[in-house]
C-alpha cells in the first residue's frame, strides 16, 4: 500500500497501491489507538483518564480484535473520532454516527509494531475532499451539537482544542472552586478558556469577553499555570457572534487599555482547524492561536 | 424685586423680624430646632420653596460634562421611590408613609431642616407656621433665597449616636433594599437612588438609563478633575459588576483617552459581598494585574454619609470609603451593617456635622 486517500467524511478512506488498485480502509488495530485516545505526547501534563479520551462522552469502543465498532447511545455525532483515525477507517454514517467499513479483516495482515511504524511513516496521505464538502460536512456535524448541555459541550471543546495541539483541561462540572471553564495547559503559555455552550447562549458576546478578561486576571494573579502577558485568554462559543462589532471593539479597547489579548473562536472555526489538521493535512499555527487577539476568522 | 406668585394663592413662609437665627440642629425622631441669638428656639418648618428642592433637582444640578459617551437619565426626582410629592400644588411636600423607605435624601435636600427622620425610620415634614416662620407675600425672591441659604449654612447634622442608634440604620437600609427589589424597574430605582446619594455627597453624578444599551456605564461622577466610573449592583451578582466595570474602564481609557490614574473605579453595592463569592479576592487580583483599584461602596456608607451631612470628593473616596476585607469584617462583626453605636463615624473617616 502506497497511499491513503480521503474523499469524504461519509465514507472510509481508500488505500491505493502502486498499480492504482484501491481497497476500503478498515481498522488496523494501530498501536496508538488515535480514534479514542490522545497520545502522551499530545497531553504533556498529568491527566486523568477522562482527559486522555478523545470521545467527549466515552462512547466509542471496539470488540476484541477490533472486529466491530461499538458506539454507545451517548454518542452525539461530533465526528472527532472519525477525523482522528489516521487510516480513514471510520466514517460518519447516515444517522450521523461513526461506523466502520465491513471489509473482512483478513484482507489485512497482522504485523509487528516496528513494521507498522514503517508502513505508517511511508504512507502517503492525500486529501481529496472538495472544499464545499468540508463546509457542508462540518455544518451537518454542528447541527447535531445544538442541544448539547454544558458538561458535554465543555468536554467537546476541550477535546477539539487538544486535538489541534492545544492540550486542554476542562474543569469538572459543578466545581466552583475552579473559576475557569478550561485551561490550555502549557509550560509557558497557558490559556484560560471561557466556554459558552449553546444551551446557555448562542454565541460569544460582550459578557463572555468580560469573563475572558476576568479569567486572564485570575490566571496571572493566582492560577498555578504560567502564561506570558501577551498570551491570550479565549472565549469559545457555538455560533459566530451576532454583535461581532461590539465584541471586536471591546477586545480592541481591552488591548489598548490593559495590554491584554482576548481571543474569540466559534465552533465552526474550531472545527475548521481540526479538519485542516486531520483531513486537509495542513499544519496548524498554534503559536498564533496562543496569542490570538480578536475573533478568529 | 417682588416675588410674583406663579399661581393664585402661591405663597412662601419667611422668617419674621426678630432675633437672628444662629443654628438649625437636626434630630432623629423630632423636627429640627432653629435656635436664635436670644436663646429662643422654634421648630424648623417648611417654607414652601418655589423650586421644591426636596422633590426635584434643577437641571444644572444634574449636568456635568465628563467626556464619556453614554446616554444619561434625565430623571429629576430626588426620591427614587416617589414617596414625596406636592399634591396641593402649593409647594407643600407630603410624604407617602407607605412608600417612604427612610433613605434620608429629602431630609438633606431641605435647606431649612423642615424634614426629619422619625423614630420609625421614615421621613416626616413639618409644615405648620409658627411664631417665627409665617406666610408672607411682601418680600423679594432674593430675600427668600438669602434666608434659605443662610439657614442652610447653619444646619447641623444629628449626632452620631442618634444616627447610629441600635438597629436604626440597618432597618432603613433593609427598607431601601426591599423597595428597590420590589420596584417595577429595580435597576432604574437603584440607579436614581445611588446617583442622588452621590450628589448629596457633593459630587455631580449622572446615571445611565437602565436597559438602554448606549448607557454603557451605570454611573459617572466627576470632581476635581477626577472622573468616576461606577457600576451599581442592587443584587447579589457582584462579580458581574466587576466584569462590567473592567469593560467600562477599558473603553474609557481606550476611547476617551482617560488616564488610568485619573479614573476612579467604583462598585456601589446594595449589600456587602458574600464572603464565599471570591469578590474581594478578585478585586485584589485586578489591582495586582491591571493596576486598577476598584472601590467598593456599600449603600450603607452612602446613607450614613448623607445623614451626617458629609461632603466628600474623590480623594476622600479613595482614602476613607474603600471597603476591603478588613472593614467588611468589622462591619459584619457589628452585626448586619453598622448596628453598633460604638462604631462611631470617625472610624469610617466621617466627621458629623457640616
Amino acid at each position: 500500500m502506497e497511499a491513503l486517500v480521503r474523499s469524504s467524511l461519509h465514507e472510509p478512506g481508500r488505500f491505493v497501491d502502486a498499480s492504482g488498485a484501491t481497497i476500503e480502509s478498515t481498522c488496523l488495530n494501530c498501536p496508538g489507538q488515535f480514534c479514542h485516545r490522545f497520545a502522551e505526547a499530545e497531553l504533556p501534563i498529568v491527566a486523568t483518564h477522562d482527559a486522555r479520551t478523545v470521545c467527549p462522552v466515552s462512547a466509542i469502543s471496539f470488540t476484541s480484535g477490533n472486529q466491530e465498532l461499538l458506539i454507545d447511545d451517548a454518542c452525539f455525532g461530533c465526528g472527532l473520532c472519525v477525523m482522528r483515525c489516521p487510516y480513514g477507517s471510520l466514517f460518519m454514517d447516515d444517522s450521523g454516527h461513526p461506523a466502520m467499513s465491513a471489509i473482512p479483516a483478513q484482507y489485512f495482515t497482522p504485523v509487528a509494531a516496528t513494521e507498522f511504524e514503517a508502513f505508517d511513516s511511508a504512507l502517503d496521505r492525500r486529501s481529496a475532499v472538495p472544499p464545499a464538502d468540508m463546509e457542508a460536512t462540518l455544518r451537518g456535524l454542528m447541527d447535531g451539537l445544538r442541544p448539547l448541555q454544558q458538561e458535554k459541550f465543555y468536554r467537546l471543546v476541550g477535546n477539539l482544542l487538544t486535538a489541534i495541539g492545544m492540550p486542554t483541561l476542562v474543569s469538572r462540572h459543578g466545581d466552583t472552586s475552579n473559576r475557569m471553564d478550561a485551561v490550555v495547559v502549557d509550560a509557558r503559555q497557558s490559556v484560560p478558556v471561557e466556554i459558552k455552550s449553546p444551551s446557555e447562549v448562542d454565541s460569544v458576546n460582550v459578557k463572555s469577553v468580560q469573563q475572558a478578561l476576568e479569567n486572564k486576571v485570575i490566571m496571572e494573579s493566582r492560577a498555578p499555570y504560567l502564561a506570558e502577558p501577551m498570551t491570550t485568554s479565549l472565549a469559545i462559543g457555538y455560533l459566530p457572534a451576532a454583535d461581532r462589532s461590539d465584541v471586536s471593539e471591546l477586545i480592541e479597547d481591552i488591548h489598548r487599555a490593559f495590554g491584554i489579548n482576548i481571543g474569540v473562536i466559534d465552533l465552526p472555526a474550531l472545527y475548521a482547524l481540526v479538519w485542516d489538521k486531520y483531513i486537509a493535512l495542513r499544519k496548524i499555527d498554534t503559536a498564533a492561536i496562543r496569542e490570538l487577539k480578536g475573533v478568529l476568522p | 424685586m417682588r416675588f410674583i406668585p406663579q399661581r393664585p394663592g402661591e405663597r412662601v413662609k419667611v422668617l419674621t423680624s426678630g432675633p437672628d437665627a444662629v443654628a438649625v440642629t437636626r434630630h432623629i425622631g423630632e423636627p429640627s430646632h432653629v435656635a436664635f441669638d436670644d436663646g429662643s428656639q422654634v421648630a424648623a418648618t417648611c417654607v414652601n420653596c418655589p423650586t421644591t428642592p426636596c422633590i426635584r433637582y434643577r437641571p444644572d444640578e444634574l449636568g456635568q460634562e465628563t467626556g464619556l459617551d453614554i446616554t444619561y437619565s434625565p430623571d429629576e426626582r430626588v426620591c427614587a421611590f416617589d414617596a414625596i410629592s406636592d399634591p396641593t400644588g402649593t409647594q407643600t411636600p407630603e410624604i407617602d408613609t407607605v412608600a417612604c423607605t427612610g433613605c434620608g435624601l429629602c431630609v438633606t435636600r431641605c435647606p431649612v431642616g423642615a424634614i426629619h427622620l422619625t423614630d420609625s425610620g421614615i421621613a416626616a415634614v413639618n409644615t405648620a407656621p409658627n411664631d417665627r416662620f409665617q406666610f408672607g407675600t411682601t418680600y423679594s425672591a432674593d430675600e427668600f433665597r438669602e434666608m434659605t441659604v443662610s439657614l442652610a449654612e447653619m444646619l447641623l447634622a444629628p449626632t452620631a449616636s442618634d444616627v447610629l442608634r441600635d438597629g436604626y440604620l440597618a432597618a432603613r437600609l433593609a427598607a431601601v433594599i426591599r423597595s428597590v427589589r420590589e420596584a417595577p424597574n429595580a435597576r432604574n430605582t437603584f440607579n436614581v437612588l445611588v446617583r442622588n446619594y452621590v450628589i448629596a455627597l457633593g459630587m455631580p453624578a449622572k446615571v445611565g438609563v437602565a436597559g438602554d444599551t448606549s448607557s454603557r456605564v451605570d454611573m459617572v461622577f466627576a470632581s476635581d478633575g477626577t472622573v468616576g466610573i461606577a457600576e451599581l449592583e442592587p443584587g447579589e451578582d457582584l462579580l458581574d459588576a466587576v466584569r462590567r466595570l473592567l469593560a467600562d474602564t477599558a473603553i474609557a481609557i481606550s476611547r476617551s483617552g482617560a488616564r488610568r490614574d485619573a479614573l476612579l473605579a467604583v462598585i456601589v453595592t446594595g449589600r456587602l459581598p458574600n464572603a464565599r463569592s471570591g469578590y474581594f479576592e478578585l478585586i485584589s487580583d485586578v489591582e495586582a494585574i491591571l493596576a486598577l483599584r476598584i472601590h467598593t461602596l456599600p449603600v450603607a456608607v452612602l446613607m450614613l454619609a448623607n445623614d451626617a451631612g458629609v461632603r466628600i470628593g474623590p480623594s476622600d473616596l479613595d482614602r476613607y470609603f474603600v471597603v476591603n476585607q478588613e472593614i467588611k469584617s468589622l462591619i459584619e462583626d457589628a452585626g448586619m451593617v453598622l448596628r453598633d453605636p460604638s462604631l462611631h463615624l470617625d472610624g469610617l473617616g466621617l466627621t458629623p456635622g457640616k
